[in-house]
């Protein structure tokens, strides 16, 4: 090696570290990547999909699979300046504003919309229009769950810590008001579930919480080893939820005691799906569980490996058909009596690819000839911005469209 | 493949974290000091070579004042002196490039166990490789009242001295590590490698003080943390006594062509 060389090489070893440098930087610098995934919901007897993904909110047409044109009084479709049809979506009001919760139905025309960036906005459903675009109410947390509305009440659980119920009478007047809160030492990231005037919140601290809905009178608390990432599902007195300690629990609805328990081997995410007396769960390696329920508690009745990675998403069962979709990009159709692949005329398993992971919940558009949808959908979202909203034919497994962005 | 050092990174700082009180802050100081103490030899094969080049950087000198109208002479010297003193030229950047993969794994590391939203967390699943840890999940994330997984510009105003502190600590690890020999090049100018070391130990906590801005507060931590041990480290080194210069003397090689050996330059 003579001297150039020598100097050549420790020119390129500078710049080696120089980029090593830049990589470490570039590591350790949060990647602007989304909170949480979308919020999806169906709207109205048209069953359009609602999609509240980052710095935009969307009515899906279900035949189509485009954004609902606005029409006018005559039923004409409504153009802007340029001639173009003037579609139902909602930008952010500021640039900055977020949305990953679907807007909940406040009365026959509006809805209203909780931002993640901490506002809470009135939607005129018909035009897609926010009331108060500019000013919004200020909220004391980000939201990511979904909150629940009864009556002039409503329930929002926050991200950082605390669940509040806000009196949403005067909101369109751009007023709520706190009636009373639940103090937590963690977040909520689950829709609190309200039955029979009893809210049950679920919350990262590992506690299930169950209060009452008009005071918030504590009535009791369980800790169930694990931050709660769900909302539990409700029958014959009995409250069902997976948590992060890799497990699902039955417990009591009336004192909060665990009924009975059973192990996973990952954490539990999403909610179970309760079809008749069985549970169906999912966890974050690939596992599907069917338990039976009843006054013997939890039994497991099959769990099978169906995907590579986690599955977050809640199960869809339909008829016969038990459907999960994953992390690792597929949706699964199963058979819900013992977890095997549902195959298709050929004999083929029916598992279908999407372009990104499947982290949101799916829903299920029955068929209709109004509307023109022969055969039941199966509606999938993504955190590929190409395919935020994919249509599967429910019973074959078909491709109907996509959405993006 | 980078899951086998990022996993268990991350189960090591989930259960520092349950051994320690639940405190996220002295759970990110043990894995650091732990990391440090793991990576150590690498750190000492690294001050050595510096050292050792420190070493003949005067006889350096003189070959550089001696051949400066002949570089290509004054090459064939240089890698003389270098393979009789045992000197690798690149000695002291080949271990750091071998912990930069380390470094980002632990970075890493850090920004997964303070996972704060259910993207973050969802990517924390499955990289517990000891079961009865996900009881711990979510971590405490807040210390003195800031939010670790938020840069400084979203938490308190004391949030702003981290990267300050990073800046300052970044700059003293600096200036104690071994610095490369003073040596000019033979046209007078300073040495390549020498004003570039200058210019990092410049440019490195400008850098990383301006990044720390947008840094979670909990890697600024680990930076501080860090810093503070590569400063200790560089202190309890042992010092190798230089050689006075006065006893330092160059000899000409013999070209190879007319000396069957090689050259070799005395020290006496």
């Amino acid at each position: 090696m003579n001297i150039r060389s020598s100097f050549a090489l420790r020119r390129w070893v500078g710049v080696a570290l120089l980029l090593c440098v830049a990589l470490v930087a570039s590591a350790c610098t949060s990647t602007p990547i989304d909170p949480t995934w979308a919020g999806i919901s169906l709207v109205g007897d048209g069953q359009n999909i609602l999609i509240a993904f980052e710095n935009q909110m969307t009515l899906i047409n279900p035949t189509t699979g485009r954004p609902v044109e606005l029409r006018d009084a005559e039923g004409q479709v409504r153009v802007d300046d340029q001639g173009n049809a003037r579609v139902w979506n909602i930008p952010s009001p500021d640039g900055g504003t977020k949305f990953y919760t679907s807007p909940l139905p406040l009365d026959e025309g509006s809805m209203l919309a909780l931002a993640y960036t901490k506002k809470l906005y009135r939607v005129d459903l018909a035009s897609g229009v926010l009331y108060n675009a500019t000013t919004g109410v200020d909220l004391p947390g980000q939201v990511i769950a979904a909150p629940t509305i009864n009556g002039d009440l409503m329930y929002v659980g926050f991200s950082e810590r605390n669940l509040i119920a806000y009196d949403i009478s005067d909101v369109q007047n751009n007023s709520i008001t706190e009636v009373w809160r639940l103090e937590t030492d963690h977040g909520i990231w689950a829709s609190p579930l309200l039955v029979e005037g009893v809210l049950y919140v679920p919350c990262m601290n590992h506690t299930l919480y169950a209060l009452n809905a008009e005071t918030g009178e504590l009535l009791w608390s369980a800790d169930l080893q694990g931050a709660i990432t769900s909302t539990p599902v409700f029958q014959n007195g009995r409250l069902y939820v997976g948590t992060l300690a890799r497990k699902v629990f039955e417990i009591s609805a009336s004192d909060g005691q665990i009924l009975s328990e059973s192990a996973t081997q990952d954490w539990v995410w999403g909610t179970p799906a309760l079809v008749e007396n069985t549970l169906y769960v999912a966890d974050m390696a690939g596992y599907v569980y069917a338990f039976g329920i009843g006054d013997g508690g939890l039994t497991q009745q099959w769990s099978q490996q169906v995907a590579t990675k986690g599955i977050r998403a809640t199960p869809v069962v339909v008829g016969d058909a038990l459907i999960v979709a994953s992390r690792d990009t597929y949706v699964y159709w199963l058979n819900p009596a013992d977890g095997s692949p549902l195959l298709d005329t050929e004999g083929s398993p029916i598992k279908r690819q999407v372009n990104g992971e499947v982290l949101a919940d799916m829903l299920v558009i029955n068929p209709s000839e109004g509307l023109d949808i022969p055969e039941p959908l199966l509606i999938v979202s993504t955190m590929n911005r190409a395919e935020l909203l994919v249509a599967f034919a429910l019973d074959t497994g078909q491709r109907q469209w996509v959405y993006g962005r | 493949m980078w899951d086998l050092i990022l996993n268990p990174f991350v189960t090591l700082i989930t259960l520092l974290y349950s051994m320690l009180g639940n405190n996220i802050v002295l759970a990110i100081v043990v894995f650091t000091i732990l990391i440090r103490v793991l990576t150590y030899p690498l750190t000492i094969q690294q001050q050595r070579s510096m050292r050792a080049q420190q070493e003949v950087a005067p006889k350096l000198k003189k070959l550089q004042e001696k051949y400066k109208n002949d570089r290509e002479k004054l090459a064939q010297e240089q890698m003389a002196l270098y393979k009789e003193a045992g000197v690798n030229p690149l000695g002291g950047c080949l271990p750091m490039i071998i912990q930069f993969p380390i470094l980002i794994a632990l970075y890493q590391a850090i920004i997964y166990s303070l996972a704060s939203t259910p993207t973050q967390l969802i990517g924390l699943s499955g990289r517990l490789l000891i079961p009865g840890l996900d009881h711990l999940i979510p971590l405490n994330n807040v210390w003195l009242g800031m939010d670790l997984t938020l840069p400084p510009t979203s938490n308190p105003i004391w949030a702003m001295a981290l990267p300050l502190l990073v800046l300052v600590t970044t700059w003293l690890q600096y200036k104690a590590m071994p610095q490369p020999p003073k040596t000019t090049s033979a046209d007078g100018k300073p040495d390549q490698a020498q004003a570039m070391t200058q210019s990092m130990g410049t440019m490195m906590p400008l850098m990383f003080g301006f990044f720390s801005l947008s840094f979670s507060v909990g890697l600024s931590i680990y930076f501080v943390v860090g810093n503070i041990i590569g400063i200790i480290q560089y202190r309890i080194t042992p010092k190798p006594a230089a050689p006075p210069p006065s006893e330092i003397v160059v000899e000409e090689s013999k070209p190879k062509r007319q000396e069957p050996k090689p050259s070799k330059a005395k020290v006496k």
